[in-house]
């Protein structure tokens, strides 16, 4: 099945050198950053600067935001994108443009979007009149706590369509006699869905749920165009902290927070392999 | 054997030194600016030529200079707008000089207000010498008469050049004629001729045009090109020339043709980047290799064939008037001038000083590093220093990561983030291994001298300017309310306490106002905003705790009382268009508070003195911060003991302002040169009036007595006007400025860098949001960034 030629090499040897250049060396020159003082003398000390970053409060408050939004936006992205690929895997013809049309906010670049979005939350948007409509006060949506709503159901918004593209593509293998089966054996939609489909794409769903976790550490550029380099505290991420310390020049509290990171989501990654292997494992 | 080699050796070596020696030997400074540069220079240098062994410089006002290139010698000519026959003390308006039937026939000989002057617009070089474009204007309340444009030709009489009628008179300037209320000739931006023909570059008054015109100066042949967003051009040979177009409205690059007039069309062209408005500039063709030149950013281009692939550096270049030509003497040397300068820089490449450092100043006085410059580069021939305007200080920190040694030294604001970051993170080359620029850091006043210093005790940075403003109080008009200096409180709190009340103290005085006419009451109430803010500030910065919070009732308290200030009955307008400023009545009264008096500012006015008040916040010791422009070394320059040899000129550059800012030594009092002329004109206008008033008719006598009155008072106060420096001003600044302390870093330049500070500093003084949201606003963002730490 596998070859040893050494005409592999190459053609391997043009993209090992690109990751050699641009992702091994760099890693390992971060971590040389990460235990010196970053000054012009770029003296070694050791675990220090992770000591003070670690004693950091807006570190751990960005850290603690960070995991909070992803907790969030992740299963809810799961969640919506799941169900709607299953509606949109129903709709037939025409389906095709729906499916074209969920991908498009993924293509629509954020500034331009971010304008539309800052006026129907605006104290005097769309938003708080719908809120005015139902009974409700007004919210100052772009300000304090209140301003992860709007940033939730934007990468939301943003996000969907790349996972129902990727839902959608799972489903498409899934054999259709098994629903005819089911049908005739009277499961309803839920009990197809959960019974039938969602084992067979576990796979997918688990690379969704790795995407949409991704994505939601990656959230920093609509708040820093809403609240800045230093926001509203429930919105003030991990990202706006290296930024800030970026902008300082001290890349030393930049690559020992993004280390500090790394080890936690390859934490988390691991555990939900290890859960993802063992949910195979039991469907099989 | 030996022997000969050891010779050839030492022969060698002493060609190569004698070469390294006689490469920069060539380039030279003909004129340098006043070391003081607030008089300028005595001569003022309009347009600079070319000719022969010889350059000639300066305008067609008065002084023309004649440099010649072989003995190094310049000749200094006056420029008399008389013909050399004419009786020089001749009065202009004399009768005889309108003695003209058609002008005596509209005048009909009341020549009252009425003036008649020859105006020399350019000059240019032709054939060998030097001519001129002149014309007569004639003017009087109706309006102005034009008339004629000509051309006159230089004629040297002893040391006097004169401006002589020439044979070129077939040519008609009618097109650069503007005509409206006021007739009159077309800016001439530049003149160059070519052979036989006169190239001229105008820009019309009327309609703001810019455009080239070609007249032939042996037949009279008018040409006209109408080219988009030309700025500037150069001549390339018969027929052709150089020009330089920017469309200003985009900024970002200027484009360089190689056109041929004849056809009217681009040949070739390439395009340069322009950055914070640096266009490239004193264009200079060499038709015959093909070679343009050009200036910008303070150094010398060279392109080969509109190539834009050959363009490279040949060398540095001063400050230079951008309006104006270059031109190539015949061994290869570029002439270059600006208003005050004229210098000759080497186009070879190889003959480039070793040492070349580079400067950013993204904060600062150009002339100050000017002047620095020309002192430097004449100290120290075997250097050169290339002088660059940034527009984004942020940049430097993007060098620092990238470890870019570009630039050698620096110029930013020491209140800037930029530079605070840098000394926080070690990113400034220590200088004290300089002895000069230890001693004289040492030697500043202590506010100045700490600031340069980083926590250990290195000096990492060297000042060039200081500013700061403060309220400030007239005490000569505050005793008209019955009040001394010392009877003002000495806190912000007391202050305004004070200014709440005036209304009712300035009730019935009707000499005195409360503040300048020109603010309005929203400029009044941010100022002083600011300077509260400002000395929180210092307050927080003296506070032994850790805390850092701007919504404390101290100063809610402080900005709530500004509000309180009932400005409207002080009589101050709501804004610039309501009535008010010098031609209102309230205009012509005394000022009782300055709201922007210059801490810094050392100009004297016996009449009206303001002494400033420097308050505290909470009864702590008050301070006064001021803002200094500072000047590093990148630690990553190729450069550093020859960048630290720069920072030495700047130290002696600096404005004589600067040095009695920075050090104690400077405690002379200096009066403005030409008091002594002054003072002795003014006893001869004494001496002149009173004779006049005795040799007057009665009815006559009285108006003589009002102006023998005047003299005398004048007289009587000459000891105490013409200051630079006065005894009081000095006293003044010497017990204000131990209590200053140098901004290290203003959130308050957050608003121009923080789009979100910047609403919140426009809401708060528009009075959208209230003192407390403010507030509020402030400590959120500002307690993240301490915690942040840095």
């Amino acid at each position: 099945m596998y070859t040893r030629k050494r005409l592999v090499l190459p053609f391997l040897l043009p993209g090992l050198l690109g990751i050699v250049l641009f992702y091994v060396l760099p890693f390992f020159s971060g971590v040389w950053y990460s235990v010196t003082d970053g000054s012009y003398k770029n003296a070694f000390v050791g675990l220090q600067n992770y000591v003070n970053v670690w004693n950091n409060s807006m570190f751990r408050l960005g850290l603690t935001n960070t995991l909070l939004l992803s907790l969030i936006c992740a299963p809810l992205l799961w969640i919506s994108s799941f169900f709607v690929s299953l509606l949109l895997n129903r709709i037939r013809p025409a389906g095709s443009f729906f499916r074209s049309s969920v991908l498009l906010p993924y293509l629509m670049p954020s500034s331009a979007v971010l304008i539309i979005w800052l006026l129907w939350f605006d104290y005097g948007g769309i938003v708080n009149r719908l809120c005015v409509a139902l009974g409700l006060g007004r919210v100052n949506w772009l300000d304090g706590a209140p301003l992860r709503v709007p940033i939730i159901l934007m990468f939301l918004w943003k996000n969907l369509g790349f996972c129902v593209i990727i839902f959608m593509a799972a489903l498409q293998a899934v054999p259709e006699p098994l629903y005819e089966y089911a049908s005739l054996e009277g499961a309803s939609f839920r009990q197809q869905a959960v019974h039938i489909t969602l084992p067979l794409i576990i796979p997918s769903a688990f690379l969704v749920f790795i995407l949409a976790w991704i994505n939601a550490f990656k959230i920093f550029k609509e708040v820093y165009f809403i609240g800045g380099a230093y926001p509203a505290e429930s919105v003030y991420t991990l990202q706006h902290y290296m930024n800030n310390m970026y902008n300082k020049l001290n890349y030393q509290n930049v690559t020992t927070a993004a280390y500090s990171f790394a080890v936690i989501v390859f934490a988390i990654f691991g555990l939900l392999f290890f859960i993802q292997n063992r949910a195979q494992r039991g469907l099989n | 054997m030996k022997t000969w080699l050891s010779a050839a050796l030492a022969l060698l070596l002493v060609f190569c030194c004698a070469a390294g020696a006689l490469a920069s030997a060539g380039d030279r400074t003909i004129l340098r600016p006043s070391s003081d540069p607030s008089f300028g220079s005595e001569i003022y240098v309009e347009s600079a030529f070319v000719i022969g062994r010889d350059i000639y410089y300066g305008d067609s006002g008065s002084t023309l200079c004649i440099y010649n290139l072989d003995t190094q010698e310049t000749r200094q000519l006056t420029v008399s707008h008389d013909q050399p026959d004419e009786d020089s003390d001749a009065d202009d308006s004399d009768e005889e000089d309108f003695d003209d039937e058609e002008f005596d026939e509209e005048y009909d000989g009341d020549f009252s207000g009425t003036s008649r002057w020859t105006q020399i617009d350019r000059l240019f070089a032709y054939d060998g010498t030097i001519y001129a474009l002149a014309h007569d204007t004639i003017s009087d309340e109706d309006g102005s008469e034009f008339e004629g444009e000509y051309v006159r030709k230089l004629d040297i009489v002893d040391d006097t050049a004169y401006f002589v009628p020439s044979d070129i008179d077939d040519l008609d300037f009618s097109d650069l004629v503007s005509e409206g209320e006021y007739v009159d000739m077309d800016y001439i931006e530049r003149v160059e001729t070519v052979g036989d023909t006169l190239y001229l570059l105008s820009q019309s008054y009327e309609t703001d045009m810019t455009v080239l015109h070609a007249f032939d100066l042996q037949t009279g042949r008018h040409d006209t090109y109408y080219i988009d967003h030309i700025n500037s051009f150069a001549p390339a040979g018969e027929g052709m020339v150089i020009i330089q177009q920017f469309d200003w409205a985009e900024a970002d690059t200027a484009t360089l043709s190689l056109y041929d007039l004849e056809s009217d069309s681009v040949v070739s062209e390439m395009t340069v980047e322009v950055v914070n408005y640096a266009l490239p500039s004193n264009l200079c063709y060499d038709a015959e290799r093909g070679m343009l030149y050009f200036v910008q950013n303070g150094e010398i281009w060279r392109c080969e064939n509109m190539d834009p692939e050959t363009l490279i550096s040949v060398n540095e270049a001063p400050s230079t008037n951008t309006g104006a030509a270059g031109a190539l003497t015949d061994d290869g040397y570029m002439l270059l001038y600006n208003w005050q300068s004229v210098v000759l820089r080497s186009v070879d490449p190889e003959k480039r000083s070793k040492v070349n450092l580079k400067a950013m100043l993204y904060y600062g006085d150009t002339n100050v590093f000017n002047n620095a410059y020309f002192a430097f580069t004449e100290n120290h021939g075997d250097m050169s220093v290339v002088i660059s305007r940034g527009e984004n200080a942020s940049d430097i920190l993007q060098a620092m990561m990238n470890r870019d040694s570009t630039y050698d030294i620096y110029s930013l604001s020491a209140s800037s983030n930029e530079f605070d970051t840098l000394k926080r993170r070690g990113f400034l080359t220590e200088l004290d291994a300089d002895a000069y620029i230890a001693e004289r850091v040492d030697a500043m006043w202590p506010a100045f001298s700490e600031a340069m210093k980083d926590e250990n005790g290195s000096i990492i940075a060297v000042p060039t300017s200081v500013y700061g403003n403060a309220l400030a109080v007239n005490t000569a008009h505050l005793e008209q309310l019955g009040l001394t200096f010392e009877d003002l409180p000495t806190s912000w709190d007391g202050i305004l306490d004070f200014m709440i009340g005036l209304p009712e103290l300035l009730e019935d005085n009707d000499s005195l106002r409360a503040f300048e006419p020109w603010y309005d009451q929203t400029s009044i109430r941010t100022q002083l905003q600011f300077l509260i803010l400002r000395d929180y500030q210092n307050y927080l910065g003296g506070l032994e705790d850790e805390s850092f919070q701007f919504n404390t009732p101290v100063l809610q308290n402080l900005l709530n009382k500004v509000e309180q200030i009932d400005l409207e009955a002080l009589g101050v307008p709501e804004s610039d268009d309501d009535e008010g400023g010098w031609w209102s009545e309230d205009g012509q009264k005394y000022t009782l508070f300055s709201i922007g008096y210059g801490l810094t500012d050392m100009y004297y006015n016996a009449d009206d003195q303001p002494r400033s008040l420097i308050l505290s916040i909470d009864g702590e010791e008050p301070k006064a911060g001021v803002f200094v422009t500072v000047v590093i070394v990148n630690p990553y320059s190729e450069h550093k003991e020859e960048a630290m040899l720069f920072l030495e000129s700047l130290l002696d550059s600096m404005t004589i302002e600067s040095k009695y800012n920075f050090f104690p030594e400077y405690d002379e009092p200096m009066k403005y040169p030409g008091f002594e002329e002054y003072a002795e004109n003014l006893k001869q206008w004494y001496d002149d009036a009173v004779k006049s008033r005795d040799e007057a008719d009665e009815d006559e006598k009285a108006e003589w007595d009002e102006t023998i009155e005047f003299y005398q008072h004048e007289l009587e106060n000459v000891d105490d006007s013409f200051w630079r420096f006065s005894p009081q001003m000095i006293e003044s600044y010497r017990r204000d400025v131990e209590r200053f302390t140098v901004v290290t870093y203003d959130f308050t330049n957050d608003v121009s860098q923080d789009p979100e500070f910047e609403t919140i500093w426009t809401e708060f003084i528009s009075g959208q949001s209230d003192t407390q949201t403010f507030l509020q606003a402030i400590d959120r963002k500002v307690r993240m960034m301490r915690e942040e730490g840095y």
